[in-house]
């Protein structure tokens, strides 16, 4: 024990250098005295060695196994070996339910434990590759899932609260009787759920959720001794609905293009001329299910060059029995004048409406406007990012090998540092993604039907939480831990 | 609407006129030439071809009982329908107008050297002079920390950039390029050869770019009389995109492009170019089509070659006659007429 208390003391030191060695074994002296002081600083020692490393890098609070099948994602991610926002994001949900299946949760404030969990996770996923913005969907999705599950038990536990009342007082009171609830089971309950604040709690003057409550100890302690029963059941009712939402979260993520392409058969009509860029999983889907209706109708495809991905879409219909017509992406105004519809896919949709999506459609875009051709964008819910676009040409673009838009051995002779400065003469850029702004899209085709770009912020608050928008989280400062306990010493010594 | 295009003819029909006239060769030369490519842009077909009817007309002589200018006319008629896959309606006129005037008591061989002096005379006036006077009135519109965008390839566009060089101001220029033809990386090489800073980008990238751009200078093939001008396929799009950002657009053309024809869009008269250019994809890439034999009949090529911008989208247009905004073409297109008759 007294081993155990010169190390506490020991890392107390490092943070506080006041403390010396001497005081240290003064106090080492009252243990056998001080059995209860013991249990509390072993309480608080653990508390204080989370939150001191949580500050740091927060691994720690992960399982060493799960760490590894995170610093594998990341590694994938930051190589870019996984293309695509929706491979992406069944990765990032897989990977984050292993992740909640291994954490261990303690009686109390398990939701906040899981959100912490996922965070530090989540932080590093969305550092690994910023640009991918499924990544951090997916996070908060998970996050909101919780917040959301863990609402929806402390509301039924509260119901189960009325109940057990009832039953206490039966041999006091009539069955006529109200059920009287304690104000402080009340004001407990509600407190430890994490709830968005609403006019009732503000006025009760409760303590804002948006802070996850560390200490473990300080309010949590008494409400255990009274609802422990039902503590135990659910600490284990919460990790599975969590877990079973995240299942839920990952089948809507495979079935999506599925769902999309239901929806194909109102938009598309016989005799029309459809116009795409690249290639795009959901969009192939949605043309093909038209087909399997039996419309006719005529597809051109902008072989969106350098990659030259609409090349391999021409394949694939034409494959499936449609009219395919290949044309260069410098020919979509001319061809423009010809077209019934737009359909195009999107990397990601933002808060505002504005899409991210591959090279060039940004000019098909205002093609589109100029003919007054409608330009439908084609989403599945998990590419619906919460934040709003500020320079996304810039910020939430990648820039690609210059090799792909010129050969290196070809133009090996420009590529000399001629000019008075020293710079280079020759610039080349390739960028990947475009930014096409809401007012030029004319309908948003997502998994839960169909929707203009001026909506798309309110369907955020159905799958996100406000809370969870910024996810780096506050650096905990650590003086506040320690302060009553060392309070407590001092009083001790005197 | 998919009858409306024309199909592309890899041959070509000969008129039988053409085959039974030696000097003919030089024509099928010229025009196997632009066919294939190897002389590309407005200017220097339109060179080419006029030398090809300075040659005709040398070796020229008038069949018995017939007049030199309606049997030359209808000559070079039978070989005008020969480039009518060619924009060179003006000089056509031009010439046909020459030949038409010859005094009827003119010898035969003062009449072919008149022709041919006035063959020259066109394209000294009409072309090479008119470039100077272009690029001097370019050159006033390029300042110091300018970045001026072009696509594609112009013979004006880039004697403009060499001269704002040799005159000291300090620029950079974006070069757009586009598939299939790629013509940008020429101008680009020759660009960075003389020492101006380029930087290249795809057609596509053009949102992403055009937010530095301060200026577009563009050429033209041919400039109608509602103010639209033809031109390059994806010239279009540039001037959409630098229209939406706000760019001034300034589309460099000689006055003999002009032309009194309208039209509203693209599809109307277009040229069709070799489908497999598109098929084709630069080498290094493993997305081609492999079974070019079992080529299926849904799938469809289409390789438009020029390409019709709205006037609206221009800012102005710089000939030899001055700078004028769109709505001025139809009045030059008549003046030039009227000149014709003055000569």
């Amino acid at each position: 024990m007294i081993y155990l208390i010169k190390i506490y003391i020991f890392l107390r030191s490092r943070q506080n250098p006041g403390l010396n060695c001497r005081e240290a074994h003064a106090w080492a002296g009252y243990l056998p005295c001080t059995c209860w002081v013991l249990g509390l600083v072993m309480e608080t020692c653990c508390s204080f060695c989370i939150s001191y490393s949580g500050e740091g890098s927060g691994v720690v609070v992960t399982m060493p196994d799960v760490q590894s099948l995170v610093n594998e994602f990341i590694l994938r991610i930051k190589k870019r070996k996984v293309e695509g926002s929706q491979a992406t994001a069944r990765q990032a949900a897989v990977l984050l339910r292993s992740v909640i299946s291994q954490q261990r949760i303690g009686y109390t404030n398990q939701a906040g434990t899981l959100i912490d969990a996922v965070k530090a996770v989540g932080e590093q996923l969305i550092a690994a590759n910023p640009v991918e913005l499924a990544v951090g969907n997916i996070v908060r999705r998970v996050l909101h899932i919780i917040r959301e599950e863990d609402l929806s038990l402390t509301t039924a536990a509260m119901v189960g609260l009325n109940l057990s009342a009832v039953s206490d007082d039966d041999d006091d009171t009539g069955p006529d009787d109200h059920p009287v609830l304690s104000a402080a089971a009340v004001a407990a309950a509600s407190r430890s759920t994490l709830r968005p604040p609403s006019l009732q709690t503000l006025l009760e003057d409760m303590p804002d959720s948006a802070t996850v409550p560390h200490t473990s100890s300080s309010g949590g302690d008494s409400e255990g001794k009274s609802k422990s029963a039902d503590k135990s059941s659910r600490s284990r009712k919460l990790k599975h609905d969590v877990i079973e939402a995240v299942n839920e979260l990952i089948q809507d993520i495979d079935t999506c293009h599925e769902q999309i392409a239901e929806q194909a058969v109102e938009h598309i009509h016989h005799n029309e001329v459809i116009l795409t860029l690249g290639s795009s999983r959901t969009v192939l889907q949605f043309l093909c299910a038209a087909r399997e209706k039996k419309r006719l109708f005529w597809v051109f495809v902008a072989e969106g060059a350098p990659r030259y991905q609409g090349h391999l879409l021409a394949k694939e219909l034409v494959a499936r029995g449609l009219q395919t017509t290949l044309i260069t992406d410098s020919a979509v105004f001319a061809m423009i004048s010809q077209v019934n519809m737009v359909i195009v896919g999107a990397h990601a949709v933002m808060a505002n409406g504005g899409v991210i999506a591959p090279v060039g459609l940004n000019m098909v875009a205002l093609a589109a406007k100029r003919h007054a051709v409608p330009f439908v964008v084609l989403a599945g819910s998990h590419k619906l990012c919460p934040l709003y676009p500020h320079n996304p040409e810039v910020l939430l673009n990648e820039l690609r090998s210059p090799s792909e838009l010129l050969d290196f051995g070809e133009f090996s002779d420009c590529m000399d540092f001629r000019s008075g400065l020293g710079s280079p003469l020759l610039h080349v850029v390739n960028p990947s993604f475009d930014y096409v702004p809401p007012k030029l899209v004319s309908l948003f085709i997502t998994d839960t039907g169909g929707h203009n770009p001026s909506y798309m912020y309110r369907l955020i608050a159905d799958y996100y939480s406000a809370d969870d928008l910024v996810l780096q989280r506050k650096a905990v400062p650590s003086n506040r831990a320690q302060d009553p306990i060392l309070t407590l010493f001092i009083l001790q010594i005197v | 609407m998919r009858s409306v295009y024309p199909l592309f003819h890899p041959v070509i029909y000969l008129p039988a006129s053409v085959l039974s006239f030696l000097s003919g060769v030089s024509v099928f030369q010229v025009g196997l030439q632009y066919l294939s490519g190897d002389i590309s842009g407005g200017n220097a077909r339109c060179i080419a071809m006029l030398q090809a009817f300075q040659e005709i007309i040398k070796d020229y002589s008038t069949p018995p009982e017939k007049t030199l200018s309606r049997d030359l006319t209808a000559k070079i008629s039978s070989y005008v329908s020969f480039f009518t896959e060619c924009n060179m309606g003006n000089a056509i006129r031009f010439l046909k107008n020459r030949i038409a005037k010859l005094p009827l008591t003119m010898p035969e061989s003062e009449a072919k050297t008149t022709l041919q002096s006035d063959i020259d005379q066109f394209i000294n006036e009409k072309i090479v002079v008119a470039d100077k006077v272009i690029v001097s009135h370019s050159v006033t519109k390029i300042k110091d920390g300018d970045i001026l965008l072009t696509y594609g390839t112009s013979s004006v566009v880039e004697m403009i950039l060499q001269h704002a060089y040799e005159l000291g101001k300090q620029y950079r220029v974006v070069v757009v390029d586009s598939r299939p033809k790629l013509e940008g990386q020429l101008l680009l090489r020759r660009l960075v050869a003389k020492g101006i800073t380029c930087t290249y980008i795809h057609i596509n990238a053009i949102s992403y770019i055009m937010h530095e751009v301060t200026r577009v200078f563009l050429g033209a093939s041919a400039v109608l009389s509602n103010g639209t001008v033809y031109s390059q396929v994806g010239t279009a799009c540039v001037t959409m995109v630098a229209h939406a950002f706000q760019v001034p657009v300034l589309v460099c053309c000689e006055a003999y492009k002009f032309h009194e024809r309208v039209h509203l869009d693209s599809i109307c008269s277009n040229e069709l170019g070799d489908p497999d250019a598109i098929a084709n994809i630069p080498c290094g890439k493993e997305l081609s089509f492999p079974d070019r034999g079992a080529k299926s009949e849904n799938l469809q090529f289409f390789n438009l070659i020029y390409d019709v911008m709205p006037s609206d989208y221009i800012s102005t247009i710089i000939t030899d006659y001055g700078m004028v905004p769109p709505t001025s073409v139809p009045v030059i297109v008549r003046e030039y007429r009227r000149e014709h008759i003055w000569i």
